[in-house]
Protein backbone atom coordinates (compact mmCIF):
# COMPACT_ATOMS: atom_id res chain seq x y z
CA UNK A 1 0.00 0.00 0.00
CA UNK A 2 1.49 3.81 -0.74
CA UNK A 3 2.70 5.53 1.98
CA UNK A 4 0.95 8.72 4.37
CA UNK A 5 3.55 10.85 2.54
CA UNK A 6 3.01 9.80 -0.80
CA UNK A 7 -0.74 10.23 -0.62
CA UNK A 8 0.23 14.08 0.74
CA UNK A 9 2.59 14.41 -1.55
CA UNK A 10 -0.22 13.64 -4.70
CA UNK A 11 -2.61 15.51 -3.06
CA UNK A 12 -0.28 19.04 -2.16
CA UNK A 13 0.32 18.38 -6.77
CA UNK A 14 -3.38 18.42 -7.47
CA UNK A 15 -4.15 21.22 -5.07
CA UNK A 16 -0.72 23.27 -6.92
CA UNK A 17 -2.49 21.91 -10.38
CA UNK A 18 -6.10 23.82 -9.97
CA UNK A 19 -4.60 26.37 -8.91
CA UNK A 20 -1.86 26.99 -11.98
CA UNK A 21 -4.74 26.27 -13.90
CA UNK A 22 -7.38 28.85 -12.42
CA UNK A 23 -4.55 31.31 -12.96
CA UNK A 24 -3.81 30.38 -16.78
CA UNK A 25 -7.46 30.71 -17.81
CA UNK A 26 -8.09 33.77 -15.96
CA UNK A 27 -4.49 35.42 -17.79
CA UNK A 28 -5.72 33.87 -20.87
CA UNK A 29 -9.25 34.50 -21.71
CA UNK A 30 -9.65 37.70 -19.47
CA UNK A 31 -5.98 39.44 -18.69
CA UNK A 32 -3.98 38.90 -21.90
CA UNK A 33 -4.97 41.50 -24.95
CA UNK A 34 -5.84 40.23 -28.39
CA UNK A 35 -3.39 39.95 -30.74
CA UNK A 36 -2.55 42.66 -33.58
CA UNK A 37 -3.15 39.93 -36.29
CA UNK A 38 -5.41 36.95 -34.70
CA UNK A 39 -7.18 39.25 -31.93
CA UNK A 40 -8.99 36.64 -29.66
CA UNK A 41 -7.96 33.77 -31.43
CA UNK A 42 -4.42 34.11 -29.86
CA UNK A 43 -6.25 33.03 -26.20
CA UNK A 44 -6.07 29.04 -27.76
CA UNK A 45 -2.34 29.75 -27.92
CA UNK A 46 -2.04 29.69 -24.16
CA UNK A 47 -3.37 25.90 -24.04
CA UNK A 48 -3.28 24.54 -27.38
CA UNK A 49 0.69 24.46 -27.04
CA UNK A 50 0.62 23.26 -23.60
CA UNK A 51 -1.16 20.37 -24.65
CA UNK A 52 1.07 19.29 -27.29
CA UNK A 53 4.28 19.56 -24.55
CA UNK A 54 2.46 17.46 -21.88
CA UNK A 55 1.59 14.86 -24.57
CA UNK A 56 5.46 15.01 -25.67
CA UNK A 57 6.39 14.20 -22.02
CA UNK A 58 4.13 11.99 -21.11
CA UNK A 59 5.35 9.84 -24.16
CA UNK A 60 9.43 10.38 -23.36
CA UNK A 61 8.55 8.91 -20.06
CA UNK A 62 6.76 6.14 -21.41
CA UNK A 63 9.75 5.40 -23.74
CA UNK A 64 11.99 5.59 -20.71
CA UNK A 65 10.00 3.60 -18.78
CA UNK A 66 10.07 0.92 -21.60
CA UNK A 67 13.73 1.10 -22.10
CA UNK A 68 14.06 0.68 -17.70
CA UNK A 69 11.58 -2.33 -18.12
CA UNK A 70 13.71 -4.07 -20.87
CA UNK A 71 16.93 -3.27 -19.56
CA UNK A 72 17.09 -6.59 -17.71
CA UNK A 73 19.67 -4.90 -14.73
CA UNK A 74 16.46 -2.37 -14.14
CA UNK A 75 13.24 -4.94 -14.63
CA UNK A 76 10.09 -4.19 -12.99
CA UNK A 77 6.92 -4.07 -13.36
CA UNK A 78 6.18 -1.04 -11.54
CA UNK A 79 8.32 0.50 -15.43
CA UNK A 80 5.62 -1.01 -17.48
CA UNK A 81 3.10 0.08 -15.57
CA UNK A 82 4.50 3.80 -15.29
CA UNK A 83 4.55 3.34 -19.07
CA UNK A 84 0.92 2.23 -19.54
CA UNK A 85 -0.32 4.86 -17.24
CA UNK A 86 2.00 8.00 -18.69
CA UNK A 87 1.01 6.67 -22.26
CA UNK A 88 -2.51 6.90 -21.35
CA UNK A 89 -2.72 10.17 -19.87
CA UNK A 90 -0.34 11.36 -22.97
CA UNK A 91 -3.16 9.82 -25.82
CA UNK A 92 -5.79 12.36 -23.64
CA UNK A 93 -3.32 15.18 -24.19
CA UNK A 94 -3.11 14.60 -28.11
CA UNK A 95 -6.61 13.87 -28.45
CA UNK A 96 -6.98 17.51 -26.66
CA UNK A 97 -4.16 18.99 -29.33
CA UNK A 98 -6.05 17.61 -32.34
CA UNK A 99 -9.51 19.56 -30.89
CA UNK A 100 -8.28 22.84 -29.59
CA UNK A 101 -6.05 23.63 -33.05
CA UNK A 102 -9.07 22.04 -35.14
CA UNK A 103 -11.55 24.64 -33.44
CA UNK A 104 -8.17 27.26 -33.83
CA UNK A 105 -7.75 26.35 -37.35
CA UNK A 106 -11.75 26.95 -38.33
CA UNK A 107 -11.71 30.63 -37.89
CA UNK A 108 -7.73 30.53 -39.03
CA UNK A 109 -7.51 28.60 -41.68
CA UNK A 110 -10.98 28.31 -42.85
CA UNK A 111 -10.88 24.54 -42.31
CA UNK A 112 -11.66 22.09 -39.32
CA UNK A 113 -8.93 20.30 -40.60
CA UNK A 114 -6.51 19.76 -43.39
CA UNK A 115 -3.68 17.16 -44.49
CA UNK A 116 -1.08 19.12 -43.40
CA UNK A 117 2.22 17.43 -42.16
CA UNK A 118 2.01 18.57 -38.60
CA UNK A 119 -1.91 17.62 -38.35
CA UNK A 120 -1.33 14.81 -39.99
CA UNK A 121 1.85 13.17 -38.15
CA UNK A 122 0.01 14.84 -34.68
CA UNK A 123 -2.97 12.42 -35.67
CA UNK A 124 -1.08 9.58 -36.34
CA UNK A 125 0.92 9.71 -32.97
CA UNK A 126 -2.72 9.90 -31.77
CA UNK A 127 -3.27 6.46 -33.25
CA UNK A 128 0.38 5.29 -33.29
CA UNK A 129 -0.82 5.02 -28.74
CA UNK A 130 -4.37 4.25 -29.31
CA UNK A 131 -2.79 0.90 -30.65
CA UNK A 132 -0.78 0.59 -28.00
CA UNK A 133 -3.11 0.74 -25.05
CA UNK A 134 -5.24 -1.94 -27.45
CA UNK A 135 -2.05 -4.05 -27.25
CA UNK A 136 -2.15 -3.97 -23.51
CA UNK A 137 -5.59 -5.25 -23.44
CA UNK A 138 -4.61 -8.63 -25.33
CA UNK A 139 -4.51 -11.25 -22.52
CA UNK A 140 -1.45 -12.32 -21.75
CA UNK A 141 0.45 -12.87 -18.44
CA UNK A 142 2.20 -9.94 -17.21
CA UNK A 143 5.74 -10.38 -18.38
CA UNK A 144 4.73 -11.36 -21.98
CA UNK A 145 2.37 -7.99 -22.08
CA UNK A 146 5.24 -5.56 -20.62
CA UNK A 147 7.89 -7.02 -23.09
CA UNK A 148 5.65 -6.26 -26.09
CA UNK A 149 3.98 -3.22 -24.75
CA UNK A 150 7.73 -1.36 -24.28
CA UNK A 151 8.61 -2.55 -27.90
CA UNK A 152 5.52 -1.16 -28.95
CA UNK A 153 6.03 2.07 -27.07
CA UNK A 154 9.61 2.65 -28.05
CA UNK A 155 8.40 2.15 -31.92
CA UNK A 156 5.68 4.71 -31.26
CA UNK A 157 7.98 7.41 -29.76
CA UNK A 158 9.89 7.41 -33.45
CA UNK A 159 6.88 9.85 -34.52
CA UNK A 160 7.26 12.57 -31.50
CA UNK A 161 10.89 14.07 -33.05
CA UNK A 162 8.95 13.79 -36.55
CA UNK A 163 5.86 15.62 -35.29
CA UNK A 164 8.09 18.33 -34.05
CA UNK A 165 10.13 19.02 -36.65
CA UNK A 166 7.27 18.71 -39.28
CA UNK A 167 7.11 22.42 -39.31
CA UNK A 168 11.00 22.62 -39.99
CA UNK A 169 11.09 19.63 -42.80
CA UNK A 170 8.07 20.73 -44.60
CA UNK A 171 6.62 23.87 -45.89
CA UNK A 172 3.37 23.70 -43.88
CA UNK A 173 0.76 25.66 -43.42
CA UNK A 174 0.94 25.38 -39.67
CA UNK A 175 3.02 27.93 -37.42
CA UNK A 176 6.30 27.39 -36.46
CA UNK A 177 7.07 26.97 -33.19
CA UNK A 178 6.97 29.89 -30.51
CA UNK A 179 8.93 28.78 -27.90
CA UNK A 180 10.46 26.12 -28.54
CA UNK A 181 12.19 27.22 -31.91
CA UNK A 182 15.77 26.28 -33.49
CA UNK A 183 17.38 29.62 -32.06
CA UNK A 184 15.23 29.07 -28.87
CA UNK A 185 14.26 32.49 -28.75
CA UNK A 186 10.63 33.28 -28.22
CA UNK A 187 8.27 34.96 -30.84
CA UNK A 188 5.84 36.30 -28.21
CA UNK A 189 6.51 38.72 -25.16
CA UNK A 190 5.53 40.38 -22.06
CA UNK A 191 2.03 39.27 -20.62
CA UNK A 192 1.44 36.79 -23.72
CA UNK A 193 4.67 34.87 -22.93
CA UNK A 194 4.09 34.57 -19.16
CA UNK A 195 0.61 33.29 -19.73
CA UNK A 196 1.65 30.61 -22.17
CA UNK A 197 5.30 29.93 -19.93
CA UNK A 198 2.39 29.32 -17.20
CA UNK A 199 0.23 27.46 -19.95
CA UNK A 200 3.31 24.84 -20.36
CA UNK A 201 3.92 24.62 -15.97
CA UNK A 202 0.26 24.46 -14.85
CA UNK A 203 -0.58 21.49 -17.32
CA UNK A 204 2.67 19.42 -16.57
CA UNK A 205 1.48 19.77 -13.06
CA UNK A 206 -1.78 18.17 -14.11
CA UNK A 207 0.03 15.21 -16.11
CA UNK A 208 2.23 14.61 -12.92
CA UNK A 209 -1.15 14.25 -10.78
CA UNK A 210 -3.08 11.91 -13.60
CA UNK A 211 -0.04 9.94 -14.09
CA UNK A 212 0.27 9.36 -10.29
CA UNK A 213 -3.21 8.47 -10.04
CA UNK A 214 -3.38 6.56 -12.78
CA UNK A 215 -0.16 4.12 -11.46
CA UNK A 216 -1.73 3.87 -8.70
CA UNK A 217 -4.86 2.70 -10.09
CA UNK A 218 -3.08 0.11 -12.36
CA UNK A 219 -0.94 -1.12 -9.08
CA UNK A 220 -4.24 -1.95 -7.50
CA UNK A 221 -5.79 -3.36 -10.54
CA UNK A 222 -3.05 -5.59 -10.21
CA UNK A 223 -3.64 -6.52 -6.68
CA UNK A 224 -6.77 -7.20 -7.36
CA UNK A 225 -6.26 -9.69 -10.06
CA UNK A 226 -3.61 -11.68 -7.92
CA UNK A 227 -6.08 -11.99 -5.00
CA UNK A 228 -8.88 -13.29 -7.32
CA UNK A 229 -6.53 -15.87 -9.08
CA UNK A 230 -5.34 -16.67 -5.16
CA UNK A 231 -8.85 -17.25 -4.72
CA UNK A 232 -9.61 -19.29 -7.41
CA UNK A 233 -6.95 -21.33 -6.46
CA UNK A 234 -7.39 -22.16 -3.27
CA UNK A 235 -10.62 -23.23 -3.98
CA UNK A 236 -9.38 -25.29 -6.36
CA UNK A 237 -7.01 -27.02 -3.79
CA UNK A 238 -10.05 -27.10 -1.62
CA UNK A 239 -11.71 -29.12 -3.88
CA UNK A 240 -12.28 -33.25 -3.24
CA UNK A 241 -10.29 -35.66 -5.03
CA UNK A 242 -7.29 -33.25 -5.89
CA UNK A 243 -4.28 -33.10 -4.23
CA UNK A 244 -2.24 -29.38 -3.76
CA UNK A 245 0.79 -30.48 -4.49
CA UNK A 246 -0.87 -31.02 -8.21
CA UNK A 247 -1.96 -27.42 -7.73
CA UNK A 248 1.49 -25.79 -6.81
CA UNK A 249 3.47 -27.45 -9.22
CA UNK A 250 1.50 -25.92 -11.98
CA UNK A 251 1.36 -22.86 -10.12
CA UNK A 252 5.28 -23.35 -10.21
CA UNK A 253 5.40 -24.12 -13.72
CA UNK A 254 3.27 -20.98 -14.65
CA UNK A 255 5.20 -18.52 -12.85
CA UNK A 256 8.65 -19.30 -14.05
CA UNK A 257 11.56 -16.76 -14.27
CA UNK A 258 7.61 -13.69 -14.67
CA UNK A 259 8.01 -11.05 -12.07
CA UNK A 260 4.55 -10.15 -10.58
CA UNK A 261 5.26 -8.34 -7.24
CA UNK A 262 4.27 -4.72 -7.91
CA UNK B 1 -15.03 36.60 -27.26
CA UNK B 2 -15.80 34.86 -30.74
CA UNK B 3 -17.11 31.49 -29.38
CA UNK B 4 -14.43 29.46 -30.75
CA UNK B 5 -12.01 30.49 -27.91
CA UNK B 6 -14.51 29.31 -25.20
CA UNK B 7 -15.02 26.13 -26.56
CA UNK B 8 -11.51 25.45 -26.97
CA UNK B 9 -11.08 26.29 -22.85
CA UNK B 10 -14.60 24.32 -22.26
CA UNK B 11 -12.97 21.03 -24.26
CA UNK B 12 -9.69 21.42 -22.28
CA UNK B 13 -11.43 21.90 -18.81
CA UNK B 14 -14.22 19.29 -19.62
CA UNK B 15 -11.72 16.61 -20.87
CA UNK B 16 -9.68 17.13 -18.20
CA UNK B 17 -12.09 17.51 -15.24
CA UNK B 18 -13.69 14.26 -16.58
CA UNK B 19 -10.85 12.32 -16.80
CA UNK B 20 -9.62 13.28 -13.21
CA UNK B 21 -13.20 12.11 -12.10
CA UNK B 22 -12.95 8.85 -13.67
CA UNK B 23 -9.13 8.33 -11.88
CA UNK B 24 -10.80 9.12 -8.57
CA UNK B 25 -13.89 7.26 -8.73
CA UNK B 26 -12.12 3.95 -10.13
CA UNK B 27 -9.07 4.64 -7.39
CA UNK B 28 -11.80 4.80 -4.84
CA UNK B 29 -13.61 1.67 -6.12
CA UNK B 30 -10.62 0.09 -6.30
CA UNK B 31 -9.63 0.31 -2.58
CA UNK B 32 -13.06 -0.69 -1.44
CA UNK B 33 -12.75 -3.56 -3.14
CA UNK B 34 -9.01 -4.59 -1.54
CA UNK B 35 -10.63 -3.35 2.13
CA UNK B 36 -10.54 -6.74 4.40
CA UNK B 37 -13.72 -7.38 5.46
CA UNK B 38 -14.44 -7.66 9.28
CA UNK B 39 -15.28 -10.71 10.04
CA UNK B 40 -17.36 -10.83 13.21
CA UNK B 41 -16.41 -13.06 15.89
CA UNK B 42 -19.26 -15.35 17.53
CA UNK B 43 -16.64 -16.90 20.20
CA UNK B 44 -15.93 -13.81 22.02
CA UNK B 45 -19.17 -12.33 21.63
CA UNK B 46 -20.87 -14.99 24.06
CA UNK B 47 -17.69 -15.34 26.53
CA UNK B 48 -15.41 -18.29 26.98
CA UNK B 49 -16.70 -22.01 25.78
CA UNK B 50 -16.36 -24.71 28.03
Amino acid sequence: MESKRYQRLRREVGVLSVLLVAVTVILGLWVTPPDVVQGQLVRLIYVHPPMAWVAYLAYGVTSLASILYLWKRTRNLRWDLLAASSAEVGVIFTGLTLVTGSIWGRPAWGVWWTWDARLTTTALLFVLYLGYLALRRIPADSHQRAVRSAIAGLIAFIDVPIVHQSVVWWRTLHQGATVFNPSLSPRIHGEMLITLLLGFISFTFVYVWMVMHRYQIAALEQRVLDAELEKLIQERRNEPGLGSNQIESNDDANNAGQPSKV
Amino acid sequence: MNGYVEAGYLAVLGSLGGYSALLLGKSKKLKRSLLPVKAKNDRDESGPQQ
